[in-house]
């Protein structure tokens, strides 16, 4: 197996520079398979276990030259980095047309919450009506 | 690290990468090792660079992978498409009139 710190700074970086999950994971896997080939290649030519996967690194080339050669092809970056202008207009349009929803989408699926919130403006009402009512008489007996 | 060309490899491991698989599929490691014995290791692609020349080609349409099992091992096989072909053609004369116009330069009678 590659040295598998240097794995997750490759996934890393790629992530962060914007390349899409896909490309990450493919390329993350080829190259483990290739570090592979390049390790059996080494052994069978009688290297040491050592020496095989010291061989297979070099060939393999570091994982800086490597993240390097992979963004600069921006045409494997996820669709958001690639059309900028348009993720965010496509975000903004998400979110405007959602906002509205969100009242609507909060109370759905709570109806003990509704039925309390009811109960409870129900009360109010006739704690406060009663007020009035007994207001309004000790009024009409002055 | 292979030693690798950078001044001068704009354009040419995408034009290895399909005349390699021109003839056949292949997986990455086979590509690397051919290239490296048809232009008897004057060109070094440094190994782990194919794969985004790969996926690059792949994304435009020149290529089209295969997911295979050999040998109880999962590859993923190459093969040029019409479009990639069509890239070759492109490439392959594009190198071509690159190739006279440095031999031109380098006094080459036959270019000259």
């Amino acid at each position: 197996m590659p040295d598998r710190a240097q794995f997750e700074a490759l996934r890393l970086e790629l992530q962060r520079g914007g390349i899409a999950k896909v490309y990450v994971e493919r390329t993350l896997r080829e190259l483990a398979d290739h570090f592979d080939d390049l390790e059996r290649a080494a052994l069978a030519s009688g290297s040491s276990s050592e020496e095989a996967r010291q061989l297979a690194h070099a060939q393999l080339g570091s994982a800086r030259v490597i993240a390097s050669a992979v963004l600069a092809r921006p045409e494997l970056r996820c669709w958001s980095r690639r059309w900028p202008t348009v993720a965010l207009c496509v975000r903004s349009a998400a979110a405007i047309g959602v906002l509205p929803a969100l009242p609507v989408l909060y109370v759905a699926g709570r109806s003990d919450d509704i039925a309390r919130w009811g109960g409870a403006i129900g009360a109010a009402l006739v704690l406060v009506g009663s007020l009035y009512s007994v207001l309004d008489w000790m009024i009409m007996v002055e | 690290m292979a030693q690798t060309n950078p001044p001068f490899m704009t354009g040419v491991p995408e034009l290895l990468v399909l005349r390699m698989l021109a003839d056949r599929e292949m997986y990455g490691y086979e590509i690397v090792k051919s290239v490296r014995l048809v232009t008897a290791e004057a060109i070094g692609l440094g190994e782990g660079v194919i794969y985004p020349v790969l996926h690059g080609l792949e994304e435009t349409g020149a290529l089209k992978p295969k997911r295979k099992s050999v040998n109880g091992r999962e590859r993923v096989y190459y093969s040029v498409t019409a479009k990639g072909r069509r890239r070759l053609e492109h490439l392959s004369d594009e190198w071509k009139r690159v190739r006279n116009g440095v031999n031109s330069a380098l006094g080459d009678p036959e270019h000259a």
